[in-house]
């Protein structure tokens, strides 16, 4: 069997955030800024993120964001935005366990990626949010420049863990 | 063995030999090689049996359109039938054999096939083995032993493969003259350029064909155009790489070979990659393939295509003979002759069926060389290889006059011109024209986004390869909306005048013993094959083909196609766009199975859903089966105990004990927004507007047509939250006609709705003791029947967790279902286990969750099968007749109110024996098919309780029918058992157990 010894081309590892909710609705034009508290001044526009203080708002659909927090205690946030959205048309639902979420680093993440992900992934630069595939599974796509941050259903984990092994390898992962 | 490479010259490396073998045989070639021209290096000129008359074979081309010289490549499980010799770059250690040849491929028995071939014309196949019908699967083991080729390796494939999505302004498939020019070309333009070429180097024809381009060798110009392109970062150069299809919306598909050029791949690395291109603008340029002339014997091992003679001279320093003869009816064969004689090979005469002189640059290459214009070689003589030709005088392309002049040889060059390579083109949904002066078809009207161009395009000459080339980068670069500056890289190559080609279809017989000429020698498939179909009447090109087999194959008859339509467009006396052409299906070259699926197999083939919970279940001896797409827990098998032993064990606990399941995947929808309650109202047939906060409901859901569609519990979380479940099955559906509705039929209702099915884990725990396992967990009070009462909802802390706690019963027991979020899942479920055990808390999984409910009469998939109406469930009741609800309606309509329909019930065995799974339910035993059927038969169990085989079934009238005795049958194993019609719910019918 030949040999190859290069350094590793695409790092895969398991990010956990302290919270994940999908926000809903926020149609009106009037909501734009309706996170400036969290440092975000307008809400991202189709298929883009913004990133404020400690808080991630990605577009996830028509009228869905993705909110997502590193360190912002998920209970008081959750209770925090439905008061916020009272008056706004707008709900929010917790999905802090429901998905398993990998950041791709690496020279290779981008023809990694590609070899699931059926998205121009070449053309995303940061801030682009793409809602796609991940081989065989639905996957949200997040370009941070770099890296990336892909979010797949909690219970294709196993499946999308070992897509990933066999997918990475020719990258010496 | 006397060796046949020159000393000097080609694109091979002399300094890297590499050693083979070939049907035992080691041999030597060089790096650059091919197997075939390593092959025709050694003198190896015999390389495989023909597919029906197991006619000796050699190498016929040099690249994908070569029919005969396929091999057995590698040994043990890499190994691959029917592979082409050409087609296959040499590396160390290679182990090729010829096929279908016993014992030896010199002394082939099989060739007696040859000896009885009158016997076995075009579709012999159909007729032979017509009778006696019932000997048919006598005849079939000899022919299916007959069948085929190569062997396919028959233990699991070692590599692995996979795909990769590719996105570009601009493709270019084909990196010869044309293709080079407009990638060149697109490049300046900043758009993303894919250049895309089968061979293991770009250059296409340039890498052989000794021509200049703006003053320097076409070689060398390659060589420049490669590192030119390499600068911009915009262009990616895949070799090896070929797109064998394309599809809607401009994706076209490649296979790149990523390791087929090594004894194995790299650790890591793919064997090969489909590549899934999607494009703004594609250029094809693909090529042109050369045609042969069907003659007598003209599949003799030697009698080669003149181009494949002149690239393996040029590029690997070959001689393919000593003593040649050029067959042609085209200009082209002449460069075959300089090149011949460059390698050191005597050229006798140069044979032209046409009678005009040929063009000024074809003379100069023909020199001295003798030309025998007006004729044609009428038939080839040799056994194992060449001998000699004989040549006739042919007048008007239908008789040869006089006797044939015999000329000695060992080769013999063949070009019945050049057919251009438009299957993509095709695929593309292009039409195709028939271009009369080439004799072949050629693009039609160009499409928005597809351009062809070069020999694919039926411009054969290099100046008009590059020209049109570089305008099509130009303009595909354009189209994709990069400006180009509107100045176009031109390339200046000597444009030469030709004489036109003159198509050749077949040479006419000569002699009372026809020999055989050969259209298709991949197939076998003679010019006397095409008559015969003809006069069997198969009269159309697609059934011509499948008749004779005419085109199919590795080759998909890129040789032999055209001379196929000719000889019937001749035998029909029409014209061949008359005739037409057989469709241009993908792959354009054999793609393995293996790229093809991707390594999307075993157990890569589906997605598996699990829950939180699967290895917990695992570690505790649970048998998992699939339930969708979830993994789920069936049972918890201990040590010596039959699987039935289980199941009766795990349901006879609950009922006596408490039990605890898994059921997180049941689909779980948060149902939020103002009008959320007046949503459910909608798309539930019974009431939920005044369903209190902390209560849950059972809900039936109707599709539009007013059958059933689903079941499940929705909870009221708060005035405006609800938290809807569905069954495991349906959780994808129901929430997309949820959405459906909510987004486009009352857009004016102001709710929202997200799958949380991943986000909350369940429980069940159930049993006379779930009550005391819970308040150990959250305290006596807090679980006690008045905080806590039937269909109630409460939440709770466990292990730390916030949990959901509804009072809900499946098994027909005082239970409860505990939510919680997976990431907690565990760890509740560990405690739960904890506190139950004073009360003896065991697991039980699906099957004994199936016993429960049947025991309990509670309808599942089974029963909710899209047939039943919520009146044939009992739920007639339920329906609200006073407010709308989605398939209200058309659940009213006489006919699924009329009588006759089938209702459930529940059956009991009358005899102690099973109940058939799956049985009709007949009025008598003694029923032959067709029956009466008056019912089926969907759920089935052992009942522990009652001691009896139950089930559930769907009878005509059946809520009439309590008591009657029917018979559950089956058509499938014959059993037939007796059994009574009595009411569904089988166990505790006034529910006292649950509520209590």
């Amino acid at each position: 069997m030949a040999s190859r010894i290069s350094m590793p081309g695409v790092y895969v590892q398991q990010r956990i955030p302290s919270l994940l909710f999908q926000v809903h609705g926020l149609y009106s034009k009037d909501n734009q800024d309706i996170f400036k508290d969290f440092g975000i001044e307008q809400l991202p526009a189709d298929r883009r993120s913004c990133i404020g203080d400690d808080v991630t708002i990605m577009w996830n659909g028509p009228g869905m964001w993705l909110f997502e927090s590193e360190t912002l205690p998920a209970e008081s946030t959750l209770l925090e935005l439905r008061k916020m959205f009272e008056n706004a048309d707008a709900t929010v639902t917790d999905l802090s366990s429901a998905r398993f979420i990998v950041r791709v680093i690496g020279s290779s993440a981008r023809p990694f990626l590609k070899k699931g992900c059926p998205v121009d992934v070449d053309a995303l630069s940061r801030n682009d949010v793409a809602t796609s595939l991940m081989g065989h599974l639905g996957a949200t796509v997040h370009c941070l420049e770099d890296e990336f941050d892909v979010y797949v259903l909690q219970s294709f984990w196993e499946d999308f863990w070992e897509w990933a092994r066999r997918n990475a390898r020719e990258f010496n992962v | 063995m006397k060796k046949f490479r020159n000393p000097a010259g080609g694109l091979i490396d002399r300094n890297r030999p590499i050693q083979f073998k070939f049907d035992g045989r080691t041999y030597q070639g060089y790096h650059g090689d091919t197997l075939a021209s390593a092959l025709l290096a050694n003198g190896v000129r015999l390389v495989g049996r023909s597919f029906k008359y197991h006619r000796p074979r050699g190498i016929f081309g040099m690249g994908v359109e070569e029919p005969s010289a396929m091999v057995q490549l590698r040994t043990g499980p890499r190994s691959e039938p029917n592979i082409q010799a050409t087609e296959i770059e040499l590396f160390d250690g290679l182990v090729a054999a010829s096929q279908n040849r016993w014992p030896t491929l010199k002394f082939d028995v099989g060739s007696l096939a040859n000896v009885f071939s009158p016997f076995l014309p075009a579709g012999f196949y159909y007729k032979t083995f017509m009778w006696p019908a019932t000997k048919w699967m006598f005849y079939e083991k000899f022919i299916r032993k007959a069948a085929g080729l190569g062997k396919a390796a028959t233990s699991a494939d070692p590599d692995t493969y996979s795909k990769t999505y590719d996105y570009c302004d601009v493709l270019i498939v084909g990196a010869g003259p044309a293709g080079i020019a407009a990638a060149l070309n697109a490049a300046q333009s900043g758009a993303r350029v894919m250049l895309l070429d089968e061979k293991s180097q770009p250059g296409g024809r340039l890498c052989f064909d000794e021509e200049t381009i703006a003053g320097e060798p076409a070689a060398i110009w390659v060589q420049n155009a490669v590192k030119q392109m390499s600068r911009f970062e915009n262009v990616r150069i895949l070799n090896r790489t070929t797109a064998f299809g394309f599809y809607d919306q401009n994706m076209v598909c490649a296979v790149q070979r990523l390791a087929d050029h090594r004894s194995e791949p790299d650790i890591g690395q793919d064997r090969q990659r489909i590549r899934l291109i999607r494009a703004l603008q594609v250029v094809i340029a693909t090529g042109s393939v050369e045609r042969g002339i069907p003659f007598a014997h003209n599949d003799l091992p030697n009698v080669m295509l003149a181009s494949a003679v002149r690239g393996y001279a040029n590029r690997f320093a070959v001689r393919c003979g000593t003593k040649a003869v050029v067959f042609t009816n085209n200009d082209s064969a002449y460069a075959t002759v300089s090149a011949l004689k460059h390698v050191g090979v005597d050229v006798e005469a140069v044979v032209d069926c046409r009678s005009e002189v040929p063009g000024e640059f074809a003379q100069k290459q023909l020199g001295s060389t003798k030309l025998m214009q007006g004729d044609a070689v009428v038939r080839a003589n040799g056994h194992h290889k060449l001998r000699s030709v004989e040549v006739g005088r042919l007048i008007d392309h239908e008789n040869i006059m006089g006797k044939p002049q015999k000329i000695k040889c060992d080769l013999l060059c063949v070009s019945g011109g050049w057919t251009p390579s438009i299957h993509l083109f095709s695929q593309a949904q292009g039409k195709l024209h028939f271009d009369d002066s080439i004799g072949a078809f050629v693009p039609g009207e160009p499409l928005d986004s597809v351009r062809t161009v070069g020999s694919a395009n039926g411009k054969f000459t290099l100046g008009k390869c590059l020209s049109e080339g570089a305008g099509a980068g130009i303009n595909a670069a354009q189209a994709a909306g990069f400006s180009t500056g509107g100045s176009m890289v031109e390339f200046d190559a000597v444009e030469v005048s030709e004489q036109p080609t003159k198509p050749i279809w077949h040479v006419p017989a000569i002699g009372k013993i026809r020999s055989k000429r050969f259209v298709d020698i991949q197939n076998d498939v003679t010019v006397e094959d095409i008559e015969l179909a003809h006069a069997e009447g198969f009269i159309s090109v697609e059934h011509l083909k499948r008749y004779t087999t005419l085109g199919m194959g590795t080759d998909q008859g890129r040789t032999s196609n055209i001379s196929g339509l000719a000889n019937l467009a001749r035998l029909r006396e029409s014209k061949i766009p008359e005739v037409g052409h057989t469709t241009f299906r993908p792959p354009f070259t054999p793609v393995t199975l293996g790229a093809i699926g991707s390594g999307e197999h075993g157990k890569h083939l589906s997605a598996v859903r699990r829950t939180p919970l699967q290895k917990w279940h695992e570690q505790h001896g649970a048998h998992m089966q699939n339930s969708g797409a979830w993994k789920r827990a069936a049972y918890y098998a201990r040590h010596g105990e039959q699987i039935r032993d289980t199941i009766i064990r795990e349901a006879m606990h609950v009922r006596a004990k408490v039990g605890i399941s898994d059921v997180s995947s049941l689909g779980k929808i948060d149902v939020q927004g103002r009008d959320a309650a007046e949503f459910l109202e909608r798309v539930y047939i019974n009431r939920w507007k005044f369903l209190p906060v902390g209560k849950c409901r059972y809900g039936l859901m109707l599709r539009e047509d007013g059958f059933v569609f689903d079941d499940g519990t929705s909870t009221r979380l708060a005035e405006n939250e609800f938290y809807m479940t569905t069954t495991t099955a349906n959780a994808g559906p129901v929430l997309e006609h949820l959405e459906f509705y909510a987004q486009t039929v009352w857009p004016d209702l102001h709710v929202h709705l997200t799958s949380i099915s991943d986000q909350w884990a369940g429980m069940a725990l159930a049993g006379p003791h779930s009550r005391d396992v819970l308040g150990a967990l959250i305290g006596e009070e807090a679980a006690s029947n008045d905080a806590l009462p039937f269909m109630g909802f409460m939440t709770a802390q466990i292990a730390d967790a916030e949990v959901r706690v509804f009072r809900v019963s499946f098994s027909g027991e005082l239970a409860y279902e505990i939510h919680m979020p997976s990431n907690r899942a565990v760890r509740v479920w560990e405690a739960v286990m904890e506190a139950g055990k004073f009360w003896d808390i065991a697991p039980y999984g699906l099957e004994a969750m199936t016993v429960l409910r049947i025991e309990k009469g509670h309808v599942v998939a089974a029963e909710l099968n899209g047939r039943t109406t919520a009146a044939d469930l009992g739920f007639a009741r339920m329906m609200k007749k006073d407010v709308d609800f989605i398939g209200r309606r058309l659940a009213m309509r006489s006919a699924l109110a009329a009588n006759g329909r089938k209702q459930l019930v529940g059956i009991q065995s009358l005899d102690d024996r099973p109940i058939p799974r799956g049985a009709q339910m007949l009025e008598r035993s003694d029923e032959t098919p067709p029956a009466d059927m008056k019912g089926y038969v969907t759920s089935i169990c052992y009942s522990p309780h009652l001691e009896k085989h139950i089930g559930l079934a769907l009878v005509k009238d059946g809520s009439q029918l309590l008591g009657k005795r029917m018979h559950a049958a089956s058509p499938l194993t014959g059993v037939s058992v007796p059994v009574e019609i009595v009411h569904h719910i089988f166990f505790d019918p006034s529910g006292a157990r649950t509520r209590g």
